[in-house]
Formats: structure tokens, C-alpha cells, sequence
């Protein structure tokens, strides 16, 4: 069973969830992430389905979202976040490789609350995920009805 | 007044009045007693005459009656002289115009009001593809069975019956299936309704040939901006792949490199760690290229916004920015007034970014950098330039100079990925514009690019 944790990472490619893991474990931040490596697992925890379907209740305090995700992209799992009663409040941050003009329009025209391109130097790429799970962790009161655990 | 003869049973005329005698050219006793053949009696008929009177014809009426108890014929004569002359005259203009209808290019026909054929000329039979003894005489419905229920015929029945001339193309079935194109002209005349025919078939074929050949250019258009658009989509994809697709792998080599600092440095010697750091450089400047050429793609890519730019408030900003990153040099500004253009101002920006920080990057190591930005007024364009006394460049490798990636000198000299003048060329061909430069080594060199006035 899956403890629910604060930050949800929606990262297919291996290495960026060891990196990002990396980074927001300098903030203590990696022991709260539930990594899910395809959109529609992203959907499922959402939801409480599938492999999911025994977690306890609870939205996560933030959402990291990749924009190129198998199965269902970060896209289409942002609007199915935005057209729910249920799910709708949860932050959620588009974190992509590449800041492809259409890909940024539709994300905020979706609801996104920010939108952050990788940076390929790592020290820059490790400071933004690090600021990004402090923030959203910790320092972002979350909506109510997620669940944040505290250190 | 008619001329008056009594002639008796043997053929002698008996009483002749002066109008009579002025007919034959004599006295009125000069005829009496002489013969005269009176050639009908009842119906009037038409007699020649060749007295050398003027009169050549006379209408003779000849009746039986009694005269003095006995039987005699009275013969009045009248001259028609000029009747007949008339008469003549019409029948040689009906022949002119009969052979002028015939030698027509176009078909004529006349129909009568029973739907006769009354007249076709040789080019109407050939239109008719019958005999002109199959029409003549014969009705159009006798001649083409079914003819009466066509448009054709109603407009020539309309054209009939209210006397109104109607013009038109109509396409005709023949009995044997063939079809021609024609040219009509219904026309109301006495006799019924006068028809010109002109054949149009092949100019109709030409025409719809032509239209054909212009459906297939448009479809042949349509087909290429198709195309064009598929590329354009596979461009898109391929840079976006580029963008997405290349910069992952850099940023996990750079990553893994940095936690390999970070965690196993203990065990690195200096040359271990230089490795590494060349290796996180080499990452990070294939980033910056990756960059660039998304930039280089999207500017040939993205739609032009153009409106009314003001040259000399766009350079004067991006000269003080490109300031900021020199602000220890000095730098001597020789700005001239510069005109307002029409363009794109956020790529006419680009253009004067790079030129600039090119003219100031190429004075670096100038005691005083001189830079000269100006514009010459031509007759069909605005020539601008920027001017500088940094190190020049050989003529020779002038066209390298707006390569993708081309560069003339070292990066240990001049840092750079080569892809700013490609830039500025790509932008100003979209904005139809010519870019080119001169200079000479340790000489400075002159950037100049122009823009049509249109």
C-alpha cells in the first residue's frame, strides 16, 4: 500500500526522476514524492484506482507534471485535473524539457499554476526543482482536502 | 386612265380611246380596224408591249359584251410598267439576299408559323446533319421527333408566338446521339422566326479544355500547399523532437556529472575532475546550439507581424542594452537619423541586436571603438549599415559570414556559435530584403542589409 505522500512526479524518463529526486532530496523533500511514470497512472493515483485503489484519501499538496508522458500526455492529464470538482484545486506544475511556445499557451489556457523548463545545467536544474518542492511542500499553504506531511 | 379597245368577233378593233392610242404610239384612227389578239378573256392578264411608248407592260382585262346588239370584247389595259419594274427590282434583291443567306458562314433558317421548314442554307443542312430534302417542306417535329418538349424549342415557340428576338447557347442531341454546341439566334419575321446557328462546339471543347487545365493547376496548387504544409508540420515536429528529445540526454549528462562531483569527488584526482568539468561545458554549449537553431528554425517558421517601426527608437534601445555588457569600454556612437520602416519589430530587433553586439564584440580590443549606424535613402529601398574599426575580415569568405554556423575566427578569439547572421539574413530575406558586408582585416568591417520602400 502506497503511504500518501505530498508531491506527485509524473516522469517517464528514469534519469530526471533520479535527478529530481536528487535535488528535492536536499530539502529532505524526496521521502513525500510518489513517482508514476505514465499519464494514466498519474490519473489512477488521482483518483484512487487501479493499483491505487486502496490509498488513503487525500489530494497530493502539488502536482509535477511532465508534458511528454506515455500512455496519456501531461495535457490531457492537466484538463482531466482541471474538469474535476474533486481534483480541481490541486497545484500543478508543468516541468518539460523544451519551452515549445504552443505547449506553454495550452498549459496556462488549461489552468496551470507554473510552467518551468528544465535547465540543461544541472546546478540551475537542481536550485529550480529544489525552490519548486520547498515552495509547493512546504511553504504553499496547500487547498484543503491534501495531505502534507510534515518533518 | 386605262386604255379602252372594242374589239369585234374577227379579232378588228372597232373603237379605240385616246388613252389607247397614246399606249400604241398612234392616233385612234390609226387603230381602228386593225387586228388584236386578245389572249384571255375573264382573268387579267400581263402582256408585253415594245412600242417605244415607255410602256413595256400592260395588265389587259378582257370581258365578253354586247355592243350593239353584238357580241364584242372589251379590252382594258393599264399600264404596270413600273409595278413590273419594281417587281424585278425585288426579285434581284431576293436573289442577292437569297445568296447572301446562302454563302453565310452561320446556319439560317426560316420557320414557318406550322413549324415548317420553310428555308435552310447549305450551312444549316450541314448543321442538321439530314438532307435538305428531309426538311424543307417537312415540320421540325417530323424531322426530329421529340424536339417540340426541349428547352430550345419553347424559347423558339416563346419567339413565335409573342414576336420577342432571343439569343442563346444551346447544346443539341442529335437522333444519332452526337452533340454539337451552337449559338442561337431566334429572330421574329414575317414568314415565322428567322434562325442563325452558328456551330460553337469546338470553341465550347477549347474552353472546357482550358477549364480543365485551370481545375488541374488550381488542384496542382492545392496539391503543393498541401505538401508544403505537410513539411512545414514535419519541420515543427522535428524541432520540437530537437528540443525536447536532444536536451533530455545533455541535462542527465550534465546531472549525473555534477552528483559525480558532488558525491565520488574524493576520488577524483585534478585531471579526473577537469575531465569532468569539460565535459559538463561541452553539455552545456550543445545546449546553447540547440537553442540557437530552434531560434534559427522558428524565425524562418513563425508569422510575420509587421507595422510601422521606428528605426532610430529600436537601435537607440538596443544600443543602450548592449551597453550594459561593455560598460567598462569605450565606445564612440556615431548614430545618423534613421528613417521608420515597415516590418516585423520584434525581428528587426533581432537584426539590430546582433549587428550591434557583433560591431561591439569585433572592437573588443580597439583602445576606442568606433561604431557608425546610418542609412542611405535609395530609389526603391532603404540601405541601413553598421560600421565598425574592429578587426575586419578577408572579402574572400565574405558570403561564410551569414552561414548557419560559420565563422571566421576562433572561439579562443571570439566567443560565438555562428548562428547571429544567419539570423539576420533569414529575417531579412522574409521581409525581402538583400544583406551583405565588407571589410578588410584589421580594418573594420561595414554590415549592411536593405529593405524595400514599398
Amino acid at each position: 500500500m502506497n503511504a500518501i505522500r505530498s508531491i506527485m512526479l509524473a516522469e517517464d524518463n528514469p534519469n530526471d526522476v533520479e535527478l529530481t529526486l536528487e535535488a528535492l532530496g536536499a530539502h529532505n523533500l524526496a521521502n513525500d514524492v510518489v513517482v508514476v511514470e505514465d499519464g494514466a497512472e498519474a490519473l489512477d493515483y488521482l483518483y484512487r484506482r487501479g493499483k491505487f485503489k486502496m490509498r488513503e484519501a487525500g489530494n497530493p499538496a502539488v502536482v509535477l507534471l511532465d508534458i511528454k508522458l506515455p500512455k496519456v500526455d501531461g495535457l490531457e492529464v492537466l484538463r482531466q485535473i482541471r474538469s474535476d470538482d474533486g481534483l480541481r484545486t490541486i497545484p500543478v506544475v508543468i516541468l518539460t524539457s523544451s519551452r515549445e511556445e504552443t505547449d506553454l499557451v495550452k498549459s496556462y489556457s488549461l489552468g496551470v499554476n507554473a510552467y518551468v523548463v528544465k535547465p540543461v545545467d544541472f546546478k540551475e536544474f537542481f536550485d529550480a526543482v529544489k525552490r519548486l518542492g520547498v515552495f509547493w511542500a512546504l511553504v504553499n499553504e496547500p487547498p484543503l482536502g491534501s495531505v502534507k506531511t510534515r518533518k | 386612265m386605262d386604255a379602252i379597245l372594242v374589239i369585234d368577233q374577227q379579232g378588228i378593233i372597232q373603237f379605240a380611246n385616246p388613252a389607247a392610242a397614246a399606249m400604241f404610239a398612234g392616233k385612234t384612227g390609226a387603230l381602228i380596224g386593225t387586228h388584236f389578239d386578245v389572249p384571255a378573256i375573264g382573268d387579267p392578264v400581263e402582256i408585253p408591249l415594245s412600242q417605244n411608248t415607255g410602256i413595256s407592260y400592260v395588265e389587259l382585262h378582257a370581258q365578253e359584251v354586247l355592243w350593239n346588239s353584238k357580241p364584242v370584247i372589251v379590252a382594258i389595259l393599264r399600264d404596270i410598267t413600273e409595278r413590273k419594274r419594281t417587281e424585278e427590282a425585288l426579285t434581284t434583291a431576293e436573289v442577292r439576299y437569297r445568296s447572301t443567306l446562302d454563302n453565310m458562314m452561320e446556319g439560317c433558317q426560316i420557320i414557318g408559323p406550322d413549324w415548317r421548314y420553310l428555308y435552310l442554307n447549305p450551312v444549316a443542312i450541314t448543321q442538321s446533319h439530314k438532307s435538305k430534302e428531309e426538311l424543307l417542306g417537312h415540320t421540325m417535329m417530323e424531322a426530329y421527333p421529340g424536339i417540340d418538349t426541349t428547352d430550345m424549342f419553347s424559347h423558339l415557340r416563346r419567339c413565335m408566338e409573342q414576336r420577342i428576338p432571343y439569343r442563346f447557347e444551346n447544346l443539341f442531341q442529335y437522333p444519332d446521339g452526337a452533340r454539337g454546341w451552337f449559338r442561337l439566334n431566334f429572330e421574329p419575321v414575317p414568314e415565322g422566326v428567322f434562325i442563325l446557328s452558328e456551330d460553337i462546339t469546338r470553341e465550347k471543347h477549347l474552353s472546357e479544355e482550358l477549364q480543365k487545365h485551370r481545375e488541374g493547376l488550381e488542384e496542382l496548387v492545392r496539391d503543393r500547399t498541401a505538401q508544403l504544409e505537410a513539411v512545414n508540420k514535419e519541420l515543427e515536429a522535428f524541432s520540437y523532437s530537437v528540443s525536447h528529445d536532444l536536451r533530455a540526454p545533455l541535462r542527465h549528462i550534465d546531472g549525473f556529472v555534477q552528483l559525480l562531483n558532488q558525491k565520488s569527488a574524493s576520488s577524483l584526482d585534478e585531471t579526473g575532475k577537469r575531465y569532468l568539468s569539460v565535459i559538463s561545458e561541452a553539455t552545456i554549449k550543445m545546449a546553447s546550439l540547440i537553442d540557437e537553431l530552434l531560434v534559427f528554425s522558428r524565425m524562418g517558421r513563425t508569422e510575420m507581424r509587421k507595422s510601422r517601426v521606428k528605426v532610430a527608437r529600436l537601435v537607440a534601445d538596443v544600443v543602450s542594452e548592449a551597453m550594459v555588457d561593455n560598460s567598462g569600454r569605450t565606445v564612440s556612437w556615431n548614430i545618423e537619423s534613421l528613417p521608420e520602416v515597415d516590418g516585423d519589430p520584434a525581428m528587426l530587433r533581432l537584426v539590430w541586436i546582433n549587428l550591434i553586439s557583433n560591431a561591439l564584440k569585433y572592437t573588443r580590443r580597439k583602445k576606442e571603438a568606433k561604431i557608425y549606424i546610418g542609412c542611405n535613402d535609395g530609389e526603391a529601398e532603404l540601405i541601413f549599415y553598421v560600421r565598425d574599426n574592429g578587426v575586419g575580415f578577408d572579402m574572400q569568405f565574405a558570403d561564410k559570414l551569414f552561414g548557419v554556423f560559420q565563422r571566421l575566427h576562433r572561439h579562443r578569439d571570439f566567443e560565438g556559435t555562428g548562428i547571429g547572421l544567419a539570423n539576420v539574413r533569414r529575417i531579412i530575406d522574409r521581409h525581402n530584403g538583400k544583406t551583405w558586408a565588407e571589410g578588410r582585416i584589421e580594418k573594420g568591417s561595414t554590415f549592411y542589409f536593405s529593405l524595400p520602400k514599398h
